[in-house]
């Protein structure tokens, strides 16, 4: 036994003194007034301060969190410059040339301080401003770029690319010929931060009521007593008020469900819209959003949400954070109309006697005449309702190029374009128009139709298509392999539960082969969504040389986060949980972005390359639950990682 | 600067847990900035949430399992998983021991998973029990014990030398 190898060891295992020190002065910096105005708010305010020093060590911890997924740290940049990041005297100019290393920092943490969804020419301006080169645009004819616009530092470039002229993604390369990889993951943190997130939606419910008073014993009166009451914080589930002390609201925070630490509410919030769509609109007609715009808007977002045939306690669910006032109801034969006013346009859903949802409608406020929204195709049948031939005509040319994903098939099928941009083609059919929008010039990655009774433009969405129910076909999922708790979906469509895990695991349950052979085949227009999920993420898993290995695609289910992952790689590797061809279906858990993509998952389902289930081991929703990692009180993940190799891993 | 309950401020929590913090990242990492990244989040979350010890086993069993959450975390994180590193990589290694000896015991307890090197480092170098390793890690003894065995079994086949008894 040679114990004192391990002490010589464990003596050699000691950090540097620097690094002390510096943990200590980061705790400082976020602990101690930082100037004579600060120390004059803190004594003026002193539980504000307490909450404000909060915010500031929750953001420290944030950062630190960011930089510690990315590899990327202060400490990381002091290497750079060691004296002038240890030196607790004022920092003086650097004047230094960056290293690589430095300038590979500094275009990361520019890049932080982008947020996706953020004004396109507002974010290369931001890295401009922080120290990236002049900018290169698509639209130069000089160069041959992949993406709307890069910056440059040094020898790293950051590729941006935008939708409807707001950042959609950011990626980095390594000049001159790297692999750009992407940076920012698809975290959204406005309306889409809010899909599928029962508490976010609450929260959001809850502003919508107390954003008409001013005070606190308003708020109090309005919403009842918080669940928890601290100093001038009440807090509502995920939503929380500050107050001055003389009782006046100061502002509202709701807690990022991606991110996991609150944040200022912002308009974006409520209006609960998909801008890069309406954005569109305003760039077309130069339209300032009014308030049938907004109206609409919210609207369409709640509809989003909505599919035939779902309970009419989940559609009622949704309208109830939109509208203010409880809807008017009105008995029809087969059921019951509920109208919801949203200001400038009102809500129709039709419910029948089953309280399922029969349609959604919507209409000017106080108008007779309603739009169609849902469903779109079988109006005409379902309601007697008759639009135009012109109307007829536009779906119809719609259903003919609905598959193409080119501009160039489009227009193969419908011909020239009455107008044509660099995102968009319209077509005219009478009074009636389609849309084409495009990515990168042509790739279609969505259809509009303008509606002249609301002037104003909608998506044209197969969520709102009544299609037959599918036909049985040879590739249904037999339900041989299945773990026994996914059983019990076999033949059930997702809109029949009212869970978000049951959802998921309906909609797991009728994966079939043909979804399998799309996903390997045509990645791209793999499901999105597939049944009731949300697409969060999609993207390739590429290896040192280019080739890829894997494709990923991530759905949300309220909390629940489904992954679907195939092998695409031709080398035999060991190592991965599923061989060449299969693909993985699994549930993780982001207990909150702090985490990371730490996430242990679940499987669920394993098709092969033949479009036969594997087996895999069966488990319960409890032990799914439990994949939740709460960095508060630490557990050890390998606790439910050791269960999930023992599922199949 | 806050105190936690044990009236300890965080210099003297560092000072006396640095070095099972830093040597505990150091096993379970590969690059130098990683763990430093680690060594401060580890404190700094310390500061932040000041948890509440009932005593100084308790206190390093806390940050025992938030270094090794952390770790695990940066080892998993889209950087580290998704990213191809650069060949020049290694210029950030982590550690360099004082003879050839400590760096292949070392680097052959780092080629372990991490199911068997976590008990190996905690057992072997911080100089746990069994039992406490066991509590710290949230798993029984006899799971302990188990690790150990196909570690050290591990290990032996490997350095042919009888470090891990």
């Amino acid at each position: 036994m040679n114990r004192d190898i391990f002490r010589s060891m464990c003596s050699q295992l000691t950090p540097d003194e620097s690094l002390l020190q510096r943990t200590l002065q980061l705790a400082e910096e976020h602990d101690e007034p930082k100037d004579e105005e600060s120390e004059q708010a803190v004594r003026a305010e002193p539980v504000l301060k307490k909450r404000r020093l909060g915010v500031a060590v929750a953001v420290l911890a944030l950062a630190l969190g960011v930089g510690a997924v990315f590899g990327i740290t202060r400490l990381n940049r002091k290497e750079a410059a060691p004296e002038q990041a240890l030196d607790k005297a004022p920092a003086q100019p650097d004047d230094r040339p960056l290293t690589d290393e430095g300038y590979f920092n500094k275009a990361v943490d520019a890049a932080y301080q982008l947020e996706l969804g953020m004004p396109f020419g507002q974010a290369v301006d931001t890295l401009v401003g922080l120290g990236g080169e002049d900018p290169l645009f698509a639209d130069d004819p000089a160069d041959d770029l992949i993406c709307d616009a890069v910056v440059d530092f040094g020898k790293y470039r950051l590729l941006l690319s935008e939708q409807s002229d707001r950042l959609n993604t950011v990626e980095i390369m390594q000049l001159p010929d790297g692999m750009a990889f992407e940076l920012i993951p698809v975290t959204y943190y406005t309306a889409r931060d809010l899909v599928g997130c029962r508490e976010t939606d609450e929260a959001i419910g809850k502003w919508l009521t107390a954003r008409k008073y001013t005070t606190r014993s308003e708020i109090t009166a309005a919403l009842g007593a918080p669940e928890k009451s601290s100093g001038l914080t009440d807090t509502y589930g995920w939503i929380r008020f500050n107050y001055f002390e003389d009782g006046r609201l100061e502002n509202a925070e709701i807690r990022s469900q991606l991110l996991g630490y609150w944040r200022l509410l912002r308009d974006e919030d409520i209006q609960i819209v998909d801008d890069e769509v309406y954005a569109e609109n305003d760039a077309i007609f130069g339209e300032e959003k009014n308030e049938l715009d907004y109206s609409i808007n919210s609207a369409m977002y709640c509809l989003r949400f909505m599919s035939p045939d779902m309970p009419a306690a989940e559609a009622r669910k949704i309208m109830a954070f939109a509208a203010a006032e409880k809807p008017k109801v009105k008995s029809r034969s087969g059921g019951t109309t509920e109208t919801y006013s949203l200001g400038g346009c009102d809500v129709i859903l039709g419910i029948t006697d089953t309280e399922k949802l029969w349609y959604a409608d919507i209409s000017k406020a106080g108008s007779d005449t309603s739009t169609p929204i849902m469903p779109l195709p079988s109006q005409k049948e379902l309601f007697g309702m008759d639009r135009s031939d012109d109307y007829t005509d536009m779906l119809g040319a719609w259903y003919s190029v609905i598959d193409c994903r080119t501009r160039e098939s489009v227009r193969a099928v419908l011909g020239e374009p009455q107008v044509s941009k660099r995102t968009y083609d319209v077509y005219s059919f009478g009074n009636e128009k389609l849309m084409v929008r495009f990515a990168f010039e042509s790739k279609v990655v969505g259809f509009m139709h303008y509606d002249r009774q609301l002037d104003h433009w909608f998506e044209l969405s197969k969520r709102y298509t009544t299609e037959a129910p599918a036909q049985p076909d040879d590739t249904e999922p037999s339900g041989d392999n299945f773990p026994e708790m996914l059983k019990p979906y076999v033949g059930h469509r997702s809109s029949e539960y009212d869970t978000d895990f049951d959802r998921m695991m309906a909609d797991v349950a009728n994966l079939t082969a043909a979804d399998r052979d799309v996903f390997f085949d045509d990645f791209e227009s793999f499901g999105d969504p597939i049944g009731s999920g949300l697409l969060i993420s999609s993207f390739y898993g590429a290896k040192n040389d280019g080739t890829v290995h894997s494709q990923t695609k991530y759905y949300r289910y309220g909390p629940y986060m489904l992954r679907i992952w195939g092998n695409v790689d031709e080398e035999p590797n060991e190592e991965l949980p599923v061989k060449y061809g299969q693909l993985l279906v699994s549930v993780e858990r982001w207990g909150n972005l702090d985490t990371g993509w730490v996430a242990p998952y679940v499987s669920l389902r394993i098709i092969s390359e033949d479009g036969t289930d594997l087996p895999v081991e069966s488990h319960t929703k409890e032990e799914i639950d439990e994949l939740a990692y709460i960095i508060e009180d630490p557990k050890l993940l390998d606790q439910v990682q050791d269960r999930n190799e023992s599922f199949g891993r | 600067m806050r105190e936690t309950e044990n009236s300890m401020s965080l210099g003297e929590v560092m000072q006396r847990y640095k070095q099972t913090v830093y040597g505990l990242a150091m096993s379970q990492l590969w690059n130098r900035n990683e763990v430093w990244d680690v060594f401060q989040e580890v404190f700094l979350t310390y500061f932040r949430k000041a948890p509440q010890c009932e005593n100084e086993q308790a206190l390093r069993a806390w940050l025992v399992r938030t270094t090794l959450n952390l770790c695990r975390r940066s080892n998993k994180s889209s950087w580290n998983t998704r990213v191809e590193k650069q060949e020049n990589a290694g210029e950030n290694e982590a550690v360099e021991f004082s003879t050839r000896e400590e760096s292949e015991v070392f680097s052959a307890l780092r080629e372990l998973k991490e199911k068997y090197r976590v008990p190996v480092y905690l057992f072997y170098f911080e100089e746990m029990t069994v039992a406490q390793t066991a509590e710290v890690l949230g798993i029984s003894q006899a799971a302990v014990k188990m690790r150990l065995s196909r570690a050290r079994r591990l290990l032996k086949k490997r350095l042919e030398g009888d470090y891990f008894e």
